[in-house]
């Protein structure tokens, strides 16, 4: 946050903006410069522990430079600040005018494909086709689609995002948790508590998924599934183009889709719309897709001119297609003009450092109407950081062989192989402070929990130690967090790196800070 | 000239705000956004209060204290017992009313520069008027925060809790 702080005092600074373009395109310049004024390259530098001149030095690279694509994940979504940071990666683009042509844009990337999918679909708990809860428009126009009434869009709060949902069901308000292909016993943090809480004798617990994994072993029941190539769907890639993923082979056993198993439940819920027919008018993939695509009529994710015929002719088509753009939309924004009508927007937007949501009447002051918003925020410091007993900043991520908590990756042999076991890096420096050589057994404790894994030394900066987060149990045994640990489990030889981060989240994205504790590090054998 | 009194209301608010909010954070840490939310938030509503430490010399009003209130022992305590209740029934409702509660002294705090900011245009104080101004805007955020915290709360706790 500071950096970026740094770079738009050092643009701002030199007069490097687009100012045609800000003033034409964009609302919130004055703000913003009020607020990066704070941010002299040596401030910067002193926080990022970075030489001043080389803060210079980037912006003079992006100030000057032609075109500028800038891509965001994980890196930012999952460190301090999160959305205020990506916010400024926007800015930057902003500032310099450089979007909605050839090599200027900015990818705020998703995980997966399927990540992309979920926020257009409604399945993140946001409104289906990018509606805005806050809107009743958009509340009235879903009812009509669904032919449900008003009341039944529970539009009276945002959505519930999964870190809260996890607190709901710990104090005992939710009593039945259905997962679907995703493992949160290895992915959230703090993961004594994740486990505690899908172990709660009263908290019913259902997971989908293809294979064994930590929260199948906590399930109450477990769904198999089939995997892509066993069924028929889209999915959508986050440069807008869709796919149409063809069923090659049966799934296995007893295995079916998630979505016949949803059908399959709304229809014994017998679930009504308001003339008593039912809710799911739909019972393919195809009729789905169909069902969708009006859905998305009008919206900025516009599937309304997309068959899976056109799918099938094609190599993926990327939205909006409509009836203006029957062959898709390559790219956005060349018009300048984005998504920021109040009666329009998918949302009014929030505070950044305290995720307080914004009303209709905020977003209508800040009279954006189709502008660009820049946003700004002063840096704050994490909520937990090094101290005399925990001296290391600990951050999480991935190794490219790897994917997610390895239930599919660590089956491919070659991937599996090329990866396969955990570990800790940290700098020369610090191994040599702490007598740490390449290859030692290191125990790395945060005030949650600890880890027991190989060191490797080199490759971080002094002060970091950084753990991959793919390493849990479900290749050995699970071991039962209250009682005897069976060999290899979290209670014995614990390797996942969640063992150790913080029950904390961004306030506006609701995701999960992940990459940032305090650790300390010792030797445990050479 | 009684712009002594509105220095010192905005003072004491603010200050009464930090301290609600930091039990707020203590009371309900098994919450830990409102546990890392609430001792921020605490720290700038002092922060805050702080700001009008050379307007209160000028104009014959209370120093607001140095320091943010210290957390310590008490905050240790409170964060324990809230861990231990945290699987409760009752610990909705509670929350929904300290949330509440807060609330109000947010908006306390907030009329309270809202007076101030009209004695200092009165006066002619540029200086004081540009500091409340800043302020001001910070303390509807805390407000805010609060309400979006409430009426994400109040759903869960009054029909599912």
């Amino acid at each position: 946050m500071a950096l970026l702080n740094g770079i738009q005092h050092e643009l701002i600074r030199n007069g490097l903006l687009d100012h045609d373009f800000v003033g034409a395109h964009t609302v919130g310049l004055e703000k913003l410069e009020k607020v990066v004024a704070e941010y002299p390259p040596e401030v910067v530098g002193h926080i990022c522990g970075v030489p001043a001149s080389d803060i210079v030095a980037a912006a003079e690279v992006i100030g000057q430079s032609e075109r500028l694509v800038s891509t965001c994940l994980q890196g930012v979504y999952q460190s301090n600040q999160a959305t205020a940071a990506a916010c400024q990666v926007n800015n930057i683009s902003l500032l310099r005018g450089m979007i909605g042509r050839p090599g200027c844009t900015v990818f705020q990337m998703n995980g997966q494909p399927t990540a992309q999918n979920t926020r257009e679909t409604g399945a993140d708990g946001d409104f289906v086709g990018m509606r805005n809860w806050q809107n009743p428009e958009h509340v009235a126009e879903l009812a009509r689609l669904w032919n449900v009434e008003e009341p039944h869009i529970p539009s009276w709060a945002p959505p519930t995002h999964v870190m809260q949902i996890f607190r709901y069901a710990e104090e005992g308000s939710i009593r039945f948790l259905w997962i679907t292909g995703t493992n949160p016993a290895v992915s959230l943090p703090e993961l004594h508590r994740v486990r505690s809480i899908l172990g709660q004798d009263r908290l019913f617990v259902v997971v989908n998924d293809a294979f064994p994994t930590e929260t199948t072993q906590l399930a109450d029941v477990v769904l198999p599934v089939a995997l892509w190539g066993e069924k028929l769907g889209t999915f959508t890639n986050h440069d807008r183009t869709v796919h149409l993923s063809e069923k090659a082979v049966a799934p296995p056993g007893e295995a079916r889709t998630d979505m016949e198993i949803f059908l399959d439940y709304a229809t014994r819920l017998g679930l009504q719309d308001k003339d008593g027919r039912p809710l799911l008018k739909w019972q393919t993939a195809e009729e789905c897709f169909e069902a969708f695509r009006e859905i998305t009529r009008g919206r900025p994710c516009d599937y309304s001119g997309l068959t899976y015929s056109a799918l099938r002719d094609s190599g993926g088509i990327q939205w909006p297609v409509t009836a203006e753009a029957p062959s898709g939309t390559e790219r956005l924004y060349t018009d300048h003009r984005f998504n920021t009508r109040t009666d329009y927007t998918e949302d009014y937007g929030h505070d950044l450092t305290t995720g307080a949501a914004h009303e209709r009447k905020d977003h209508l002051a800040m009279g954006a109407d189709g502008r660009a918003i820049l946003h700004a925020a002063p840096y704050q410091p994490g909520h937990e950081q090094p101290d005399e007993e925990r001296r290391l900043l600990y951050t999480t991520g991935r190794t490219i062989s790897q994917f997610h908590t390895r239930t599919k990756t660590a089956r491919a042999p070659q991937l599996q192989s090329a990866a396969p076991g955990p570990w800790v890096e940290l700098a020369p420096s610090d191994a040599e402070r702490y007598g740490i050589a390449d290859g030692d057994l290191v125990k790395v404790e945060s005030a949650r929990g600890r880890i027991v894994v190989p060191a490797r030394v080199g490759g971080v900066r002094e002060g970091v130690v950084f753990a991959p987060f793919h390493y849990g149990y479900w290749d050995r045994s699970v071991a039962d967090e209250e009682g005897d640990s069976e060999p290899g489990g979290p209670a014995d030889r614990p390797t996942a790196a969640n063992e150790l981060t913080m029950t904390a989240w961004d306030p506006v994205s609701k995701q999960p800070t992940l990459k940032l504790a305090a650790v300390s590090i010792a030797k445990v054998t050479s | 000239m009684k712009l002594d009194h509105a220095i010192d209301g905005a003072i004491d608010a603010e200050q009464s705000l930090a301290n609600t909010l930091q039990k707020l954070a203590g009371r309900h840490a098994a919450e830990h956004d409102i546990y890392q939310l609430g001792h921020t938030q605490s720290q700038k509503a002092s922060a805050r209060a702080r700001r009008l430490g050379d307007f209160a010399e000028r104009y014959g009003a209370r120093a607001p204290k140095e320091a943010d209130p210290e957390p310590g022992l008490v905050d240790a305590l409170r964060r324990e017992t809230s861990d231990l209740l945290g699987r409760s029934k009752s610990t909705g409702l509670l929350l929904l009313r300290d949330l509440q509660s807060a609330y109000l002294d947010a908006q306390r705090a907030e009329i309270a520069w809202t007076v101030l900011l009209q004695g200092a245009r009165a006066c002619r104080d540029g200086q004081l008027v540009e500091t409340v101004s800043a302020v001001h805007e910070e303390c509807e955020v805390t407000a805010k925060w609060l309400r979006t915290r409430i009426k994400v709360t109040a759903p869960q706790v009054l029909v599912a809790g």
